[in-house]
């Protein structure tokens, strides 16, 4: 493996390995997860990836027009139906997907829009540009704050 | 409707106004789609007055609420960075102090909102979107400052101070979260934190998993084309009559006049 690819999978790791401690933590506790954190976890990825298709979609036009490839939009709207289909019936073989206030499929598809556009892109949207300013600005105070570094040694 | 005109409207307004103002190129559509935000954000901060019944208006509140301790750490943060070693437009050492007053005073509003009565209360019950927006912020800024570190580390070339110093920032948001899950606030138990933490984390490794899903679907499609396109059509090898071309040309150009 090159030593760029172990790099990155170092950083990943640093990311991803945090919140995998602080579940532990809280699995340590005695909680169990909740048949509810299994239901956000459903939609907020069925959601996930609904919005996300939606936006590579558009850049599917751009590159069947630069490729001279008229057809891979529909190929790509096809394939991406095909696994969205599949990963929803996997997790609705898992187990129910409905939140409690909502009845129907159509109804729990109507409140992860809403609750996508009210509680990701404003509440959770929030929470991670401060994330960013903290961890980002944080690199950057760390940065400043040193005295500027010697490049070269004059002769 | 009155949601929809009060609230709904406006929020829409936020995103697409501050989404066109990053976008555009034209200066006046610039300016207008930052009016539009602005007007919008601030409809927004008053739904809980012009709508109070509504349970989106909640999200109003929440942005109210914490709208001051977020201005106070990013407005902090930035003192803090153009107040260090940069080389162009450097602030000065009091706007260096007045940074680190805002960090201090910006964290420990945020600290008090969990920890003692400063809670975002709407009739009389926690903000439903506090319980969303505090352990998102927790887990996000833990992860990605670990991130950071080992980014330092790895990437930069002697940066193991401010790599410690990112591990530090990554452990205090670590140990807040842990000190949640174990001890009670005045106003959430470390039980409700708790639940609220496994969503959290639902709703992240959720929405985390969906992207990139979606966007190995769309690599698999892209991959499939490429590597369906023909080959690029190459030249045929150069006759005996052009290399011997090629040959006089390159001893016309090589050795130089004898002197």
């Amino acid at each position: 493996m090159s030593e760029v690819a172990k790099t990155w999978k170092v950083i990943v790791m640093a990311i991803s390995v945090p919140p995998l401690l602080l579940m532990i933590f809280a699995a340590i506790l005695g909680d169990d997860i909740s048949n509810q954190a299994f239901k956000r976890f459903g939609n907020a990825l069925i959601t996930g990836y609904t919005f996300s298709t939606g936006l590579l979609f558009i850049n599917m036009f751009f590159y069947a027009d630069s490729r001279q490839r008229p057809l891979a939009p529909l190929f790509g709207m096809l394939l991406a139906t095909i696994f969205g289909t599949l990963i929803t019936l996997w997790l609705l073989s898992q187990g129910d997907l409905l939140l409690e206030e909502n009845g129907s499929v159509r109804a729990q598809a109507l409140s992860n829009i809403v609750r996508i556009l009210v509680s990701s892109l404003l509440v959770s949207s929030l929470a991670l540009v401060m994330a960013v300013v903290v961890s980002v600005g944080g690199v950057f105070v760390a940065i400043t704050s040193r005295p500027n570094r010697k490049l070269f040694e004059e002769e | 409707m009155q949601a929809a005109l009060w609230f709904w409207l406006p929020a829409i307004a936020l995103v697409v106004g501050t989404g066109t103002a990053l976008s555009s190129r034209s200066e006046t559509i610039k300016n207008l789609s930052k009016s539009i935000a602005i007007i919008g954000f601030i409809l927004v901060l008053f739904s809980p007055v012009t709508v109070p019944d509504s349970p989106s208006s909640a999200a109003g509140h929440l942005l109210g609420s914490i709208i001051g301790p977020c201005a106070l750490l990013i407005t902090g943060i930035y003192l803090l960075a153009f107040s260090g070693n940069v080389e162009v437009g450097k602030l000065s050492s009091t706007d260096r102090k007045i940074g680190s007053a805002c960090t201090f005073f910006g964290l420990i509003w945020l600290e008090g909102m969990h920890w003692w009565t400063w809670t975002p209360m709407l009739n009389g019950e926690v903000n439903p979107y506090w319980l969303v927006f505090w352990p998102t912020f927790l887990i996000l800024a833990t992860g990605l400052s670990s991130g950071a570190a080992f980014s330092l580390r790895y990437l930069g070339d002697s940066r193991e101070k401010e790599s410690n110093f990112m591990l530090v920032i990554s452990s205090l948001t670590f140990a807040l979260t842990v000190l949640g899950m174990m001890l009670d606030g005045p106003n959430i138990s470390s039980e409700i934190f708790r639940d609220h933490f496994w969503l959290a984390i639902s709703d992240i490794f959720g929405l985390g998993i969906g992207v990139g899903l979606s966007i190995l679907v769309f690599a698999l499609v892209i991959w499939i084309y490429e590597s369906s396109l023909p080959p690029a059509k190459s030249l045929d090898a150069p006759s005996q009559q052009e290399l011997e071309q090629a040959a006089s040309i390159i001893s016309n150009h090589i050795g130089g006049e004898q002197e």
